[in-house]
């Protein structure tokens, strides 16, 4: 009784926001009286080290007690000396690194030669358990003197300097040896701006600011004395923890729950954009079935005109995200607009249904994995011209699963292009006429390839210029949206929100 | 009662194996493994790579055996999320779960055993009423709205209790909560039905008529033979409550049982899977022998075989 | 002239102490039970509601209007009449899919509970009544079962199957059957031994018979509240599985689906997870009420 009075109150009532404005939250932004940032974070980390991890925490905590030989701008995204003072290519298979010098590890050793030659020597040994195949594409890395290294590739890649600036972090010589992938879980030691002072199994890490981190650093000095980043599975938890001023910083909150709460005075919102775009994927190949609709290339326009792309990014997605029309994210290297438009247009996608000979649609599965609101907005829109869809909802894993096998004739699903502003991060592996490519098109898989190889820019631009043109007139995909990220943080801190998703909270600061 | 206790021993035995051999296989079916495990934006390099290095290219019958082998050699592997070993991992994690479970059981018997009891003496009084309003409400009452508004209530309104973590004792009050409640309307309804059919019953009347005090033929007569179905019930409800629960685990922020077992199927964490699923194998098989030998205690007619 | 009729009035009309038939009893026990009315009369409105939701709801419960998503109710100051209980994140009228879902959860609440609890009522009697073997083996399925994560079956029923209603209510029944079957166990091990039933054995009665006739019966009242307690279970469980993908088919709504939808919205637009809330009360309770009149109605010796 008590509790069905409480949920009718609950209804009726001047719910539960006002409230809390109403008796207002006495102990909050604890965090700037003992310059403790505290953050909190969805998934958990399995392992300290990029290395050996695949997930954002991992991100967030290795650029904070890492770096790299190199470092991404998070606004203008340009790739910056870090570790390393001066790069150069000697061939498509072969750079050259000048090193920093006195630059110190949170042991207090010099970083040199031989800790670079030592990390990527070891994470680059086909028996390491680490993650990521490009890891796997370094030969062997030779030392030239104290500090110069060379790096050999095993094929040309031309977003090694990405990926140095991304996820390769530099450890000290010999810390693998003795607990193999746990080492950095049971001894940290990098050169960050923060010093990992201790894991919290399972709930979450500390850190403290490292006093001797090298001037001229592209990753600024640390402000803040102490982060404190805490595993808060829960959305509602998180909202909750920062009403109440036990969180100062949390990210990946939906749009509409990151617009409701920044009405509250007291903390800000921050939206950026990220790497991650959002697509329909249709299986133009027919791997599904010999008969799939699909195959014909009037039916994917007409699910290109079907949909109503503007309506769902205006409606639903919001926050920084937007209709793209290319399969790659607008700003990333290569990537271009200038390609076929399907605007929406039922109409047209009736017609073209029935001139592809389904006048009166047809009836197919539909695979999502997330963004459930805007998977039901496709349905409906896709219904309302006679194409009916079965939902099948699941697991990435499940459904990338079922796409790799050729059980998928459409879906919904985004890429994330590894964070990097290249296409070569997304469309090669879309593209390849391997089981991942669900339309199979030796052309485009063609100029994808000559557009991947070369060092050239203007080479590399050409063929990937022409690569979308195609793709998007035979409509492979159909491109949905750009997915922005929301930041909610205390009012009282200064935050620079990234342009490619990678929060870097070394650069956080209290307001003045 | 040694032959009783062999057959049970065996029987758990059993039960693993055959537990142990369903997870692998749902597991597998559940999702691709070695995709699960390179995370949202591998590429296919990076798939093959993982299943290579897993050993996940090489037929079923081959991965279980080697997994066997090693399991019954006291070895059960390692975590492959979090890269240590699985038995220093659940150390980790049982405390948390054990600590929460055997609150929240203590809290849902001390209130749903009473209140039962109360409800059946007086049925279709105000106080039956009020007895049966508070289980529908437990049970109508999704978890996670109802730790989401003690949050509210004790963090928010009246800032008494830590939204989240599991540092102090002062964490777990709402936790136990939200989980004693979540267990109280089965033991409850069920102590009510159940003293009502014994308070019916001609030996109770009989001992009544005797003149028996009434508290003594409450307690030593009715509840004693009311309890026996709720006793079974109790047994599962607290194999649930050791095996942790995702939901209560995620809300607060607690890193138990429950939220492990959910992170292992997601990221097709396979020998911490295993683990997860044969402790709490032995929790049922625990809790339920538990629970027959104390009926066997209560009600003597029921003979162990 | 009288005809037979008037004949036996006649007779009957003096004697006003004749027992009325038990049927009568039960019909005036049950309109004096007031628990058993109001809970048969809100059980019978949302049943009614449920089947008259075509012509009863304002609007289709599937149309989306992406620009008139998430509108308040009509009580809110920025409510309006058109939509009475607003809108869900897509724009659907929230009153239609309340009124729509009624009959998806009901036939989910219903339809789990009568498979789960076959399956967990024989299991639990034959466990119960013949022991030994055969108690050791239902003990084995049982501890099977709640070893084994639920998640975990549900994936691996989604990848094998896909989802749908009948998958829902198959999974759902092969996961919760497992309360009936240690309840309905215990009760009947302890009636097993009881003199009628011995009696019964001795006349000569097939074990078949005997569970049927004179156990089951017995056991009739942990089923009901083992069942009340299945089917609020079975309707929220049904939320959780559809976002692992084996609920009911989008856009179809239910009200354990309305629930989770409505979750992340808790603080800033409570109406959304407190309209299901609170429909999914009244059907618990009125279920639970009706369980406990039929129980009071049909076993009179047990009234005090």
């Amino acid at each position: 009784m008590l509790k069905k009075i409480l949920k009718r109150k609950f209804v009726s009532s001047a719910l539960v926001l006002s409230m809390l404005f109403v008796f207002g939250i006495q102990s909050g932004h604890a965090g700037k009286k003992d310059d403790t940032l505290n953050v909190g974070t969805k998934t958990e980390l399995g392992n300290v080290d990029k290395f050996f991890n695949a997930n954002r925490t991992g991100m967030l905590v290795q650029r904070l007690f890492t770096d790299g030989l190199l470092y991404t701008d998070p606004v203008t995204l340009e790739i910056k000396p870090a570790l390393a003072t001066s790069w150069k290519w000697i061939n498509p298979k072969l750079m050259e690194f000048e090193l920093r010098k006195g630059v110190k590890f949170h042991d207090g050793s010099e970083m040199t030669a031989d800790d670079v030659v030592y990390t990527l020597n070891y994470v680059s040994d086909p028996a390491i358990k680490t993650k990521g195949s490009y890891l796997k594409n370094i030969d062997h890395v030779e030392k030239l003197n104290a500090f110069k290294v060379r790096i050999h590739m095993k094929e040309p890649y031309p977003l090694m300097p990405n990926r140095l600036a991304g996820g390769i972090s530099i450890y000290k010589k010999g810390c693998y040896d003795k607990n193999g992938s746990l080492s950095q879980n049971i001894n940290p030691n990098g050169t960050g701006p923060y010093r990992l002072t201790k894991i919290l199994d399972g709930k979450g890490f500390a850190f403290e600011k490292f006093d001797n981190y090298y001037k001229d650093s592209p990753k600024g000095q640390p402000s803040i004395g102490k982060i404190v980043i805490r595993i808060i599975p829960e959305i509602n938890t998180q909202i909750a923890e920062v009403l109440s001023g036990g969180i100062d910083w949390i990210f990946q909150v939906p749009t509409d729950i990151a617009e409701s709460l920044a009405n509250n005075p007291r903390v800000t919102l921050e939206q950026a954009p990220s790497m991650r775009i959002a697509f329909l994927m249709m299986d133009a190949a027919g791997r599904t079935d010999d008969n799939s609709p699909f195959k014909n290339i009037k039916v994917r326009q007409a699910v290109s005109y079907a949909v109503n792309r503007g309506e769902i990014v205006k409606q639903l997605v919001k926050g920084s995200s937007k209709v793209i029309h290319s399969a790659c994210k607008p700003d990333q290297f290569g990537c271009t607009e200038d390609v076929k438009r399907y605007e929406y247009n039922p109409e047209k996608a009736k017609q073209l249904l029935k001139e592809a000979g389904y006048p009166n649609g047809f009836e197919t599965k539909l695979f999502g994995y997330k963004y459930r609101p805007m998977v039901e907005a496709v349905m409906n829109d896709l219904a309302a011209v006679g194409i009916k869809t079965n939902l099948n909802w699941g697991t990435y894993s499940g459904m990338r699963g079922a796409w790799q096998k050729g059980k998928v004739p459409i879906a919904l699903t985004s890429w994330a292009s590894s964070s990097l502003s290249d296409v070569d991060a997304i469309l090669p592996y879309f593209y390849k006429m391997d089981k991942n490519d669900l339309s199979r098109d030796q052309e485009v898989s063609d100029l994808i390839k000559a557009g991947g190889s070369s060092a050239d820019s203007k080479v590399r631009l050409e063929n990937y210029d022409k690569a979308l043109k195609l793709m998007a007139e035979r409509a492979y995909w159909l491109p949905m949206f750009s997915v922005g990220m929301n930041y909610i943080f205390s009012n009282n801190l200064e935050f620079v929100a990234p342009n490619d998703g990678l929060p870097r909270l070394f650069l956080t600061k209290w307001k003045k | 009662m040694l032959i009783y206790t062999l057959k049970r021993v065996l029987l758990a035995l059993l039960v693993a194996l055959t537990v142990s051999i369903l997870t692998f296989g749902l597991l597998h079916l559940s999702s691709d493994p070695a995709v699960a495990l390179a995370g949202e934006d591998a590429t296919e390099e990076d798939i093959q790579l993982v299943r290579v290095q897993y050993g996940f290219d090489k037929p079923l019958p081959v991965q279980y055996m080697t997994w066997l082998t090693n399991a019954l050699q006291g070895d059960l592997g390692t975590s492959y999320y979090f890269g240590i070993p699985v038995s220093t991992l659940l150390a980790q994690r049982l405390p948390v779960t054990l600590t929460l479970g055997s609150c929240a059981l203590i809290y849902a018997i001390l209130f749903a055993v009473p209140l039962g009891v109360l409800a059946a003496m007086r049925p279709n009084t105000w106080l039956d009423r009020f007895c049966l309003s508070l289980a529908v409400s437990a049970q109508a009452m999704p978890s996670f709205w109802f730790g989401l508004m003690l949050i509210v209530v004790f963090c928010l309104w009246f800032p008494l209790l830590p939204v989240s973590g599991s540092d102090t004792w002062k964490h777990f009050i709402m936790p136990t909560i939200v989980l004693g409640t979540n267990a109280m309307p089965a033991i409850m309804r069920l102590t009510r039905t159940g003293m009502m059919d014994v308070l019916a019953t001609d030996y109770i009347r009989t001992a009544r008529a005797k003149g028996l005090r009434p508290n003594t033929v409450l307690l030593k007569h009715a509840l004693r033979n009311a309890v026996i179905p709720v006793i079974a019930v109790i047994g599962i409800q607290a194999g649930y409550m050791m095996g942790g629960t995702v939901i209560i685990e995620t809300i607060f922020a607690l890193n138990g049982m429950g939220l492990l077992a959910y992170e292992s199927i997601m990221y097709f964490d396979l020998a911490c899977m295993e683990a997860v699923v044969l402790l709490l194998c032995l929790v049922f098989i625990t809790t339920t022998f538990v629970a027959d030998i104390l009926n066997a205690w209560l009600d003597p007619r029921i003979r162990i075989r | 002239m009288t005809t037979q009729h008037g004949i036996l009035k006649k007779i009957s009309g003096d004697d006003d102490i004749i027992e009325p038939t038990p049927g009568q009893i039960m019909r005036a026990r049950s309109l004096r039970h007031w628990g058993l009315m109001i809970g048969g009369i809100v059980l019978c409105i949302i049943v009614v509601l449920a089947i008259l939701a075509p012509g009863v709801a304002p609007h289709n419960p599937y149309t989306q209007i992406l620009s008139d998503r998430l509108l308040p109710p009509v009580w809110d100051s920025q409510g309006s009449m058109e939509h009475i209980l607003g809108t869900d994140q897509v724009g659907r009228d929230y009153l239609s899919r309340l009124l729509y879902g009624a009959r998806i959860s009901l036939m989910i609440g219903f339809a789990t509970v009568l498979l789960s609890g076959f399956i967990g009522t024989s299991l639990g009697l034959m466990a119960g009544y013949y022991g030994g073997r055969v108690d050791m083996f239902i003990n084995y399925l049982i501890t099977v079962r709640l070893s084994l994560p639920g998640i975990l079956v549900a994936l691996a029923a989604v990848q094998l199957i896909g989802g749908s209603l009948p998958v829902v209510i198959t999974v759902l029944g092969f996961m919760l059957w497992v309360r009936f079957a240690v309840v309905i166990r215990s009760a009947t091990m302890q009636i097993r031994n009881m003199d009628y039933i011995k009696a019964a054995k001795a006349a000569g009665c097939s074990s078949f018979r005997l569970i049927v006739t004179q156990i089951l019966p017995n056991v009739l009242n942990q089923f009901v509240v083992i069942a009340t307690l299945e089917a609020a279970h079975a309707i929220l469980l049904e939320a959780s599985l559809s976002f692992l993908g084996i609920g009911v088919q989008p856009p179809l709504p239910s009200w354990g689906l309305m629930i989770n939808e409505g979750k992340d919205f808790m603080f800033f637009k409570p109406y959304l997870i407190s309209i299901p809330g609170i429909a999914l009360f009244c059907l618990v309770l009125s279920i639970n009420l009706v369980g406990d009149g039929i129980r009071d109605v049909t076993a009179p010796e047990n009234r005090n």
